[in-house]
């Protein structure tokens, strides 16, 4: 009975050209067809399309005939709406509302026509052109003066010009449309030329996610994702990828330079999470990634997005895609530097928490006054006891000690010492250092890309530099990062990609020196100077390094072990050079429709060379000299090391890190079916090893050493018995030179290799466009030693479900909402704990001190029951938006259930064990993670206002629900904090009880132990003595990002909020009489009988036993919540009619503040929570974009 | 198509067989344990055991480090207080106290960590059978030796009267799970095993007459420790025998006279001869552990009852010389002013075998059997070697009746055995014996008090660890089932 109409019939048949020539005929034309057709109503469910589609439809469901222009049709847009029992002529009418088209009826047969027009209009052109965000001009852009059929599309310089435009005012409306990018609707001015810039389009619905396995359409989807794009990384320059995340993904925290996703899923295993470049696992940091050349991140959180990964997708997955040029047949020159300058270090001493010179030299007088003078007998005899610590040269001898020294003795008056205390107050140490020895900390970064695209080749070309002074002199750190990627289609079913990615990096830093404390300008009191009174350079005597008096200094047969604080910047440096390398290969082959066959291959290396170059005058290699020093039988000195030359220490390391994978895809839709699936096995390889070397008596510029010269196993074995410090009671020659510079020198760097294999395949299902399932499974091996085949393929897998309610015929009347998705999803994840094995083993590199022969320990009883951890993720969440997606956001809450984590299982001592790793822990974390987005301005083009904001907000909770703690003593609980019932990062405190006024323990910390008593001692108490005292890790992470536009200035403002945590800070410490250090200020309130506070006693009232508790005391424990601004960005944007003529097609300027001061704080001690002390630096980045 | 379904379930079986040999690798800088090799580090364990709590506790010592009258006074007791004072009445409150024991844990790790493993893994391993069968008899012997402390510190002296029904200690064997809890056996039975653990290691007789460091077990440590289990079973003359045995293949006694070295006082610089034991060079030492002697206070009454002229009291290394006998430390840091050792360089070998144990063995089943002067010429041996050559005087000859005997022997072992863990267990095993030899400890505190523990109370039985009981509920206490 249906029969075809032609206008419609033969145009989804005929070729373009014969449809548009058989239209033109066919408008206007009234076709007769011998039949009647009686009125009738209708119910149709129009689709968001065009006119034409929308009269298809229609034509579809009812017997009428209609004549229209299909071309003409075809550019009129129509909004998706339905009717219910509507007539055809009701229908038509809404249809055509705000077009400039009418219709007839004449025979049964609609017929739609242009509208007459009025006399009244006027008419002219418009016209204007047309760029994207980047200035690019656009070519083929679609024009529409806005209700009518009338339009033209942009020419290769973007350029358009519409004439006979008529209009009733003086402005008419057009839409300017193109591919991938937003739609604007813009008055303009008749007879006017204009710009526009189109903006990407980001709405959810193109949205697509990229997993790594697969790239799927947000619509398709059932997990949780957030998916973050280069125009937002761009948004704001952080030297580190993972800072530029910080604020932008709900449920990913940053916090403490930690990076988790959803909470801490692992006890003693990995808890970071996996990252992921162009499809593929790296074993490489993610601050090796290039910031600038980054074109998608995908963090994916639940279960149905990370099962895919197994055994490692526990912590989540980071899934990072590099750019790839965009357009074709051109050449993309882009380039980018940022400059950041720090503010310089606060060095005040009050600010810092110190006693400011003055207080120091009082607190000090104070205590040598009452040590040499008004000591109540409890000094015996200061003066011999001084006069032997000064000739101990094992301390150091403070200039206060000294006089009053002096003055006890009767060499100089009362008036010299106060003389000397009064030159001394006036010194400020941290000032003269902070001169010396810091720099105003820049770091510089350039970008450089070059990209190009024909139609079948694409390559990428970019290089990256960065140079961070590093704040102080001879200090730096270089980064240097090359990487090509080219892909070409090589045959219509095979594309080939390769890339190569080179990271440089050369670092300087001062050597480690065990103790000489030349880089810590709080180790010498404040009042103390870097000069003489002649100006001249003051050496510094630290630890065991002798002293300004002791008559030993001047022994010719010894180095005098003073340092000079600059020089050693110099003498003793460590350089690290750095060369990881990353090579990808991938073959896509399309052998038929929807069906395509990836291999991919992974290789990284990493070498790594530090050499520690200690030279002949530094610190090191003076008391390696002094300290393998015997008197032969004839009574002369002879030292055991060489006496030119310095020590050089080489550690060379090698990782080599392989995946291979192959994968079938397969994409097919049949009628309302649509599938999405893949299958696939991934092999991997870790190994990572390298070697030491140590060279003694070498010299840098000779090119020599003498090392052969040594008798290690000597120098091994002298503990006591060096002929140098022989008053300390022999100096300890293992404890300054052999354990620090010599023993770990000399020992090989352990191999470690892993294998893991594993097979996985997903499919998703989708249905009308409407509902979504999901499922994926994945069997994992990994080279546990010894681990039961029964548990080491244990498959781990997902399901999860999607519905598109936006695609809803119900929904359909509900215009405002644009995107609305129900997701909900399960499954099972791992993680796995490399350090345990199922056979018994021990260790392999102990060395018995008694008897020079090799030992081993068994570590741990054989465990056959090994398995995977295992996460168990509910996630159910939805995405939507509004009102012209102006609105869009999601909402996920997940339940993440970690079962048979590794923990220790208390065993009976009995048995030789005290504990040992089994699977039998288990946690939760559930949390909220809520997206929101708004615009409240929309800015259609560059001179609008523009106003947008997006909202993170994080809530975790995480609960360890069973767990044996081994723990007995309060000090093991401390360093093994995990207990049922508490979270991981539980906090655990001593009982502050007073301080104590017993005589002998004077001035003295007390703690709450056992049965309500109080002692100085409690670490090695039960741990019943301790009390819980929060979380370290935030509960509550909320990201407020503004972002203002206008006439192509930008601001954005960045704001942080954590909260719901604790934080141990400013702990009062007890100290032995007074230190020889800068002295924390709380000592300005410290007890004295007089004075009985809180604050442990200093000098008279020093501690004579000095415990851990006060670290972990609950009165250092505060709130660590706080809200803080990071970054400032003013961003502006040339316009391209100003530098278009200049062959630059985007210039962009950029200046940003970093952490300025926080806005708010809960905590009472005025300090910064994620510094425990001082406030972050705050740095101001200047930045230039430059695209050609 | 079924075949088809056949040859990709085959072809996913493959894959997934390939998956597990890919991953099928042996791990690097792990010792695997399945070479005599491998299996021979374990022996070369470093043996780092102290002895304090049965120096404390046999009165020879305070090891401490807070003021006495303070601890003891203190309302809540603690541990030091109790052991201290002998004080009986709170000994559930210092088994509460005790969470854990270091004793009790590193010796059961010395038998389930090194001897059980050796003896579980050897058969297996590659490598020659003459020296499998060499490290099998040292774990053998090891694992004897360190149930023999265990059960000493931690039950009832052996009674021959009573053991069959005295509590004791787990004996741990290689063929326990140790995920089941360990079950107590009863004195009898654990001296059972030791002896048969032993006589085991004596007939495969594969150990060395020397090993290749006193840290390692050797022919003679054999036969010293059945000499050391079968005298506290009071079966004098089978341990007199084993004795003799370990003896005729290592009999020296180093002469302490001559091991001196020069100590330079901190105050004045004064000179002062000290001992200086080298720590694995002393030939008496038949199996040698590690500790330092450092910073106990010495009782008054233990440092008394030092034969006159030994060096072990007048040429240690103390505190006073440190200071040139100006001051000391105990008063600053246990408020009594006691003698503290403070020798950093010797190795006193506190938990070990030694020589002069044998020759105390022969001495005791000498006196037995009324045979004085081999007693006292046994005893000589030692003494030799340990009194100032100016006044030392054989006993052999001067000695004729069994109280003198008895107490030459206390005092040369006393004098031998007091930077170890023998005088705990001699004095506790001697209180099974008759009268003469059993010994009530007598503490005197001056100005504080004076405490007594009698030959039968409980204290001589340390409780088992909270970490232990707590863990094992099979581990009840040993000091309440007397």
């Amino acid at each position: 009975m249906k029969q075809k109409h032609f206008g419609s019939g033969l145009r989804s048949h005929a070729s373009g050209f014969f449809a548009r020539a058989f239209m033109a005929f066919a408008l206007g034309t009234a076709v007769m067809l011998p039949r009647e057709i009686m009125a009738q109503p209708l119910s149709v469910q129009i689709k968001q399309g065009n006119l034409d589609q929308a009269f298809q439809q229609i034509i579809q469901k009812s017997d009428i005939q209609l004549v229209y222009n299909t071309h003409e049709a075809a550019q009129i847009k129509c909004k998706s709406q339905s009717f219910q029992n509507k007539e055809i002529a009701d229908i038509l009418s809404i249809l055509l509302e705000g077009t400039n088209l009418t219709y007839t009826l004449n025979n049964g047969i609609y017929t739609v026509r242009m509208k007459q027009i009025s006399e009244r209009q006027k008419e002219g052109y418009v016209a204007g052109q047309i760029f994207d965000e980047d200035g690019e001009t656009i070519v083929g852009a679609t024009v529409l003066l806005k209700g009518t059929v009338q339009g033209t599309v942009s020419d290769v310089n973007g350029r358009f010009r519409m004439e006979k435009v008529k209009t009733y005012g003086d402005e008419v409306t057009i839409q300017i449309s193109f591919v991938g990018k937003k739609t604007i609707e813009v008055k303009v001015k008749l007879n006017s030329d204009n710009t526009f810039t189109l903006q990407e389009d980001t709405r959810m619905m193109s949205e697509v996610v990229i997993t790594g396995y697969q790239d799927i359409k947000k619509e398709k989807m059932t997990g949780a994702v957030t998916t973050i794009r280069a125009d937002k990384i761009e948004e704001r320059y952080t030297p580190s990828l993972a800072d530029n995340l910080e604020g932008r993904v709900a449920g990913l925290s940053t916090y403490g330079g930690k990076l988790t996703i959803r909470g801490t899923s692992s006890l003693y295993a990995e808890t970071s999470p996996l990252l992921v470049v162009d499809g593929l696992p790296i074993e490489g940091s993610i601050d090796d990634i290039n910031p600038y050349d980054i074109a998608s991140i995908n963090i994916l959180k639940d279960a149905a997005a990370t099962a895919i990964y197994g055994a490692r997708a526990s912590n989540g997955i980071i899934v990072i895609t590099t750019k790839n040029a965009r357009k074709e047949g051109m050449v993309d020159i882009e380039f980018s530097t940022n400059i950041t300058f720090f503010e310089n270090k606060n060095m005040d001493y009050a600010d810092n928490f110190y006693m400011t010179p003055e207080q120091q030299v009082n607190t000090e007088a104070a205590y040598w006054d009452y040590y040499f003078f008004n000591n109540d007998g409890e000094v015996a005899d200061p003066l011999s006891s001084t006069s032997s610590s000064i000739e101990s040269g094992s301390s150091y001898i403070s200039p206060i000690q000294w006089a009053y020294y002096q003055h006890a003795l009767g060499n100089i008056g009362r008036e010299t010492l106060d003389a000397t205390l009064e030159r001394l107050k006036k010194n400020n140490f941290a000032k003269e250092y902070a001169d010396e020895v810091y720099r105003r900390q820049v770091i510089q970064q350039y970008n450089l890309s070059l990209r190009s695209r024909s139609d079948k080749f694409q390559g990428n070309l970019t290089l990256n530099y960065k140079h961070d002074n590093s704040g102080q002199i001879n200090t730096f750190d270089k980064w240097l990062n090359i990487s090509y990627k080219g892909s070409y289609d090589i045959a219509p079913w095979l594309t080939a990609t390769a890339s190569i990615n080179s990271v440089i990096s050369k670092e300087r830093m001062p050597g480690e020196d065990y103790n000489s404390s030349h880089t810590n300008p709080w180790a010498v009191p404040a009042y103390e100077s870097m000069y003489n009174e002649d100006g001249n350079d003051r050496p510094f005597y630290y630890w065991y390094s002798g002293n300004e008096y002791w008559s030993g200094k001047d022994d010719a047969n010894f180095k005098d072990l003073g340092v000079n604080i600059v020089d050693e910047f110099y003498n003793n440096v460590q350089n690290t050079n750095r060369q990881h390398m990353r090579y990808h290969g991938d073959l896509l082959f399309k052998p038929l429709k929807g069906l395509t066959i990836n291999a991919q291959f992974i290789y990284e290396t990493e070498h790594t060379t530090t050499k520690w170059y200690a030279n002949q005058q530094s610190h090191v290699a003076r008391t390696i000299y002094n300290a393998y020093t015997v008197l032969d039988s004839e009574g002369k000195v002879s030292h055991l090391t060489p006496e030119m030359g310095g020590m050089l220490r080489t550690t060379n390391t090698d990782g080599s890190y392989w995946t291979a994978r192959g994968q079938v895809n397969y994409v097919n839709t049949f009628g309302k079916h649509s599938i999405n699936a893949l299958a696939g096995l991934e092999f991997r390889e870790t190994l990572y090893n390298g070697s030491n070397s140590l060279a003694l008596g070498y010299d840098e510029q000779l090119q020599n050493s003498s090392t052969h010269t040594v008798d290690f196993g000597e120098l091994s074995q002298m503990k006591y018995n060096s002929y140098y410090m022989s008053l300390a009671g022999g100096y300890p020659s293992q404890q300054f030179a052999y354990n620090p510079y010599m023993e770990e020198a000399m020992s090989p760097v352990m191999e470690e290799r892993h294998r893991y294999a594993s097979g996985y395949a997903n499919l998703t299902y989708t249905y009308d466009e409407k509902y979504n399932v999901f499922g994926s499974f994945r069997k994992d091996y990994a080279d546990v030693y010894g681990l039961n085949a029964k548990f080491r393929g244990k498959p781990l897998w997902s399901v999860g479900a999607g519905w598109n309610l936006h695609n809803e015929d119900f929904m359909q009347q509900l215009l405002w909402v644009n995107f609305l998705k129900l997701r909900v999803s399960y499954g099972v994840t791992g993680n796995i704990y490399q350090n345990a094995t199922s056979y018994m083993t021990a260790t392999s590199t102990g060395m018995n001190q008694y008897t020079n022969r090799p030992y081993g320990e068994v570590e741990s009883p054989a465990n056959p029951n090994l398995k995977w951890e295992q996460s168990r993720t509910t996630n159910v969440g939805f995405d939507f938006a509004v009102l012209d997606n102006r609105f869009s956001g999601s909402v996920d809450y997940y339940n993440k259930e970690g079962k048979d984590i590794f923990s220790n299982r208390t065993l009976d001592p009995t048995t030789g064990f005290t504990s040992m790793f089994v699977n039998m822990a288990s946690m939760w974390n559930r949390g909220v993670e809520i997206t929101l987005s708004g615009e409240w301005f929309r800015a259609f083009d560059r001179k609008k206002f523009g106003w947008g904001t997006t909202l993170t907000f994080t809530y975790n909770k995480n609960k360890i629900t069973s767990v044996e703690n081994p723990s007995t003593l309060a000090y093991q609980l401390i360093n093994n904090p995990y207990r049922t019932g508490y979270p991981t990062s539980a906090l655990w405190s001593y009982r502050f009880a007073g301080i104590s006024d017993v005589e002998g323990e004077e001035g003295q910390t007390l703690w709450y132990v056992e049965d309500g008593g109080k002692a100085h001692n409690a670490s090695s108490k039960d741990i019943s003595i301790l009390e819980y005292s929060g979380q370290s890790d935030p509960k509550a992470i909320v990201g407020i990002d503004n972002r203002f536009t206008w006439n192509g200035f930008s601001l954005g403002v960045l704001m942080a909020y954590y909260g719901g945590h604790k934080m141990r800070a400013l702990a009062e410490s007890e100290t032995f009489g007074v230190p020889t250090t800068a002295i924390a200020s709380y000592f300005n309130n410290a007890w004295t009988p007089e004075n009985p506070t809180n604050t442990p006693g200093i000098g008279r009232y020093g501690s004579n036993s000095i415990g851990s508790e006060t670290t972990y005391s609950n009165m250092a424990v505060h709130p660590a919540d706080f809200l803080k601004i990071r970054n400032i960005v003013l961003g502006y944007e040339m316009s391209h009619e100003w530098i278009k003529n200049l062959g630059i097609s985007r210039l962009a300027l950029n200046f940003q503040i970093n952490n300025p001061k926080y806005l708010w704080v809960k905590n009472k001690v005025g300090v910064d929570p994620e510094t425990l002390g001082i406030r972050t630096l705050s740095s101001y980045v200047f930045g230039l974009s430059i695209n050609l | 198509m079924k075949k088809l379904i056949y040859n990709l379930m085959i072809a996913g079986a493959l894959l997934f067989a390939s998956c597990s040999d890919f991953t099928d690798i042996q791990p690097k800088g792990k010792n695997l344990l399945s070479t005599t090799d491998e299996i021979e580090m374990l022996l070369n364990s470093e043996f780092y055991l102290s002895s304090t709590d049965a120096q404390m506790i046999s009165g020879d010592m305070l090891t401490l480090y807070s003021n006495v009258a303070n601890e003891i006074n203190q309302p809540n007791k603690t541990r030091d207080a109790i052991m201290i004072t002998f004080d009986v009445a709170n000994q559930d409150k210092m088994a509460e106290l005790t969470s854990s024991d270091g004793e009790y844990s590193d010796y059961y790790n010395i038998i389930g960590r090194i001897a059980n493993v050796v003896l579980s893994q050897i058969d297996a391993a590659s490598g020659n059978e003459e020296v499998k069968n060499r490290l099998k008899c040292e774990a053998l012997v090891l694992r004897a030796y360190f149930h023999y402390l265990l059960v000493n510190k931690f039950a009832k002296a052996y009674n021959p009267a009573t053991a069959a029904t005295d509590p004791g200690v787990p004996y741990l064997k290689e063929d326990w799970d140790i995920m089941i809890p360990t079950e107590k056996e009863t004195v009898e039975n654990v001296y059972k095993y030791i002896l048969e653990d032993l006589d085991k290691a004596i007939e495969i007789n594969a150990l060395p007459d020397e090993a290749i460091n006193r840290m390692r077990i050797s022919k003679p440590c054999a036969y010293a420790a059945k000499a050391l289990a079968l005298i506290s079973m009071q079966r004098f003359d089978e341990a007199e025998q084993a004795a003799q045995a370990a003896l005729a293949i290592n009999g020296e006694v180093d002469d302490y006279n001559a091991m001196t070295t020069t100590y330079t006082g901190n105050i004045i610089g004064g000179k002062y001869e000290v001992i200086l034991r080298p720590r694995l060079q002393c030939k008496e030492d038949l199996f040698y552990t590690e500790a330092l002697e450092f910073f106990h206070a010495i009782m008054p009454c233990a440092w008394d009852a030092f034969e006159e002229g030994h060096a072990s009291r007048d040429k240690m290394t103390t505190d006073r010389i440190m200071y040139d006998y100006m001051m000391g430390m105990g008063s600053l840091m246990i408020g009594l002013d006691y003698t503290f050792t403070y020798d950093l360089q010797s190795g006193w070998n506190g938990v070990g075998m030694k020589t002069t144990h044998m020759y105390l063995v022969i001495a005791e089943a000498e006196i037995r059997k009324g045979h004085y002067d081999e007693a006292m010429a046994a005893l000589d041996k030692i003494r030799v070697n340990r009194i100032d050559p100016d006044i030392y005087l054989p006993l052999e000859g001067t000695v004729d009746n069994e109280t003198d005997a008895i107490f030459h022997l206390k005092q040369t072992s006393h004098g031998e055995n007091i930077y170890s863990c023998y005088n705990f267990i001699n004095r506790k095993r001697w209180n099974q014996l008759e009268e003469k030899y059993q010994e009530t400890i007598v503490r005197d505190l001056e100005g504080i008090g004076t405490y007594t523990m009698e030959p039968d109370s409980p204290m001589w039985i340390f409780p088992f660890p909270t970490n232990a009981v707590n863990n094992n509920p099979n581990l009840t206490q040993n000091y309440k089932e007397l």
